[in-house]
């Protein structure tokens, strides 16, 4: 075997050429005759076509409908023995082709629906057709029907022929490489998308959780797919006829539908308030957009264009109607109308496109780029003043723990008394509602006042501030009397809510004396001190509060708490509670404070531990 | 994870019964304050009912003792039932025996409010 090659290509060239093969060429954009109509009887020849339309290829602005065009050529006797083909270039639908009343094949998805993919189509021609008979009689059946446009943006080449078989081969494959450049524009937009979304998919990880950014991110990504459903259509090498392809125009519409959605829920996520549930209604619309190809007609692409210009637009309409937030409902009016216009210029109309040497821009994909550049950079200025306002925020109220943390630990100073404080305090948020003071008396008595005010944050964290002031400027050496005078200044500048507080002074000599407003009663030596229950500060004026006193062996110590402790919530979820506070009531400050934080901190903390010196 | 407060309310002649579900914290106004507000004009007696209240945070709790102390103003007599151990503890250290009394079930409460 290897033998007999080796001796076919020694002595190739010294066999006679073989004569080259004979070709019928034959220009075909001219003599057509054209009638509106079906009649499978016009595939054959011989029927009347004196009246008919003379028509020359192309033809344009045909009405929607079924055409017959025929032309006839003659074939020279014995002149062609090369296999030839038809090329066909540009026609306004889909087609099939018979020869001498043989079918010849058709272009993909003839009579399947509104999908068009225009492009140079080559049928071979049987060899028998030419040798059978000296006329061609060439016969086209076109369905002209609603397009999908997006396979127009670029215009086949007006080129009919009759060539060989080799030359039909060449033209449609310098065809499919002039569609490959020209359609370099879309895939820019693709590329464009891909960096908006990562732009805007960046912004909702990284700066607070934009949801607005995250759905038009998500909108990008869509169009973006579908971008690239359409290049995977046009770049491919050959579509084999007759093959059905409105699943990939079904998948092309629906990506693109599923980024009008996500333009939806951007447009909600900017109007503040409004439930995402108006998102249901688009969202069924989506099987029927999908549906389009297999459903030709108008009446469904309406519907379609209805469910996101109906809820976009009535929402906007809605908030101006209702005189708030005007701004954001012309906004939304403005995205719907935009919305409608991508979506029926994809779907219904050939979008305008402007070429530029072998590129071809389709203006309405570029709109839909600039539309969503600017909505982009639109939230990009407004993720970063949002960002800038919370970094500020964020420093102010550093800047206001950090005063709050220099004026509680100023309380821990053990100076000056036999009775030494280890307090810790662990605010919930950045600034808490807790605080605890502390005075040496000049007897050596120390007072000792814990407090925890309802509410968290920085509204919590200047009542504290108050009530640390009037603290400071306080005379009255009782708890009780104490507790009695901050309740006046509290009542004086409470708006709602209340502080709960809990006094104490522990005197030289050990004796406790301890005064309670609503708070979480102290403990000592491992039991909860009854104390007589008193209202919290704040509720109402002219409160009396009464004392009671415990005598404190040297080396023991009483602990203070806020309901941080007891209140601590686990994941299940289960309060720490009384009786496990009671329970660790004899560990130091930090580790108090530890196991309220292994529970689960759902509050401010605070935990002061007194001693008295041994 | 801070659960919606709902309160349904049951007003039978001077009898209201307010029975709220869900944590009472400071989004609470309405569920308890507006419902208070909405009683009719010759309620006499409230009850209110915490038997689904898992939760009441400070500022929750800040609310029930507004309605104490309006309740008090307009002579009207507030009792509580259905508080867990750790909220009657809770209710108990506010010193709220002057404005309600708390009670187990519905049942006590409706006898002590007679």
């Amino acid at each position: 075997m290897t033998r007999a090659l080796l001796h076919l290509i020694l002595l190739s060239p010294l066999l006679p050429a073989q004569p080259a093969e004979r070709s019928l060429e034959a220009d075909l954009s001219s003599g057509w005759r054209m009638i509106e109509g079906d009649n499978p009887a016009f595939a054959q020849a011989g029927g009347n076509t004196g009246t008919w339309k003379s028509v020359t290829l192309p033809v344009s602005d045909l009405p929607f409908g079924m055409y017959w065009l025929t032309r006839t050529i003659q074939i020279p006797a014995g002149s062609v023995d090369a296999p030839q083909a038809l090329v066909l270039g540009t026609m306004p639908g889909e087609y099939e082709v018979y020869l001498n009343g043989l079918h010849l094949g058709s272009t993909p998805n003839f009579r399947m629906g509104n999908v068009v993919l225009p492009c140079m189509y080559s049928f071979p021609i049987p060899a028998g057709i030419l040798r059978s008979s000296p006329t061609l009689y060439i016969a086209f059946r076109m369905d002209v029907a609603p397009r999908h446009a997006s396979s127009e943006v670029v215009r086949t080449s007006a080129l009919y022929r009759v060539t060989s078989l080799q030359a039909a081969k060449v033209a449609v494959a310098g065809e499919i490489d002039r569609r490959r450049v020209a359609t370099f524009p879309r895939a820019a937009t693709l590329l464009l998308d891909l960096v908006f979304a990562a732009a805007l998919f960046f912004v909702w990880r990284n700066r607070g959780g934009w949801t607005a950014a995250l759905w038009l991110g998500s909108a990008f990504v869509s169009f973006a797919a579908s971008s690239a459903i359409f290049l995977a259509l046009h770049w491919s090498t050959i579509y084999p006829t007759s093959t059905d392809l409105r699943w990939v125009a079904s998948a092309e519409e629906g990506t693109f539908y599923l980024g009008e959605i996500a333009i939806l829920g951007f447009t909600l996520a900017m109007i503040n308030r409004v439930s995402r549930g108006w998102l249901i209604l688009p969202v069924l619309f989506f099987p029927a957009i999908c549906a389009i190809p297999y459903f030709p007609g108008r009446p469904i692409y309406i519907l379609g264009d209805l469910s996101t210009l109906g809820v976009a637009g009535g929402l906007a309409v809605w908030r101006i109607l209702a005189g708030r937030q005007t701004g954001a409902g012309i906004f939304a009016l403005i995205l719907a109308f935009c919305g409608s216009f991508l979506m029926s210029s994809t779907f219904h109309f050939t979008g305008p496109a402007v070429s530029i040497g072998p590129l071809v821009f389709r203006v309405d994909n570029w709109a839909q780029v600039l539309i969503g550049f600017l909505m982009m950079a639109d939230v990009l200025r407004r993720s970063a003043a949002d960002w800038g306002e919370r970094q500020r925020l964020g420093s102010e109220m550093e800047s206001a723990r950090a005063v709050q943390s220099l004026l509680l630990n100023a309380q821990s100073s053990p100076g000056g008394s036999e009775w030494a404080i280890d307090a810790r305090y662990v605010p919930a948020q950045e600034v808490g509602g807790d605080f605890y003071w502390s005075r040496v008396e000049p007897d050596g008595a120390r007072l000792i006042l814990i407090g925890d005010v309802s509410g968290k944050g920085l509204k919590a964290a200047m009542l504290v501030s108050l009530i640390h002031g009037a603290l400071e400027r306080e005379t009255e050496t009782s708890p009780a009397a104490l507790l009695s005078n901050l309740n006046e200044v509290v009542c004086t500048h409470l708006r709602g809510g209340f502080v709960t507080a809990c006094c104490a002074r522990a005197e030289p000599g050990g004796c406790l004396r301890i005064a309670n407003a609503g708070h979480v009663s102290p403990y000592a030596q491992g039991l909860e001190v009854e104390v007589a229950a008193g209202l919290p500060l704040g509720v109402v004026r002219g409160v009396e509060y009464s004392e009671v006193a415990l005598p404190l062996q040297p080396g023991s110590a009483f602990t203070l708490l806020t309901d941080g402790v007891p209140e601590a919530t686990n994941a299940q979820p289960e309060l720490f509670g009384f009786d496990r506070t009671c329970g660790i009531s004899q560990q130091s400050a930090q580790e108090i404070v530890s196991a309220a934080q292994a529970w689960g901190q759902s509050d401010d903390i605070t935990v002061v531990k007194v001693r008295r010196a041994k | 994870m801070v659960t919606q407060t709902k309160t349904k309310v049951d007003e039978n002649g001077d009898l209201a019964v307010l029975r709220f579900e869900g944590d009472i914290t400071s989004h609470s106004e309405e569920a308890v304050l507006g419902k208070y507000r909405a009683l009719n004009a010759a309620t006499k007696k409230i009850l209110l009912d915490f038997s689904k209240v898992p939760y009441l945070n400070s500022s929750g709790i800040a609310l029930v003792i507004q309605l104490l102390m309006a309740a008090n103003k307009a002579s009207q007599k507030v009792v509580c039932f259905g508080l867990s151990a750790h909220f009657v503890k809770v209710f108990t250290m506010l010193g709220l025996a002057k404005y309600t009394s708390l009670h187990a079930d519905e049942t006590a409460a409706r006898e002590a409010v007679g």
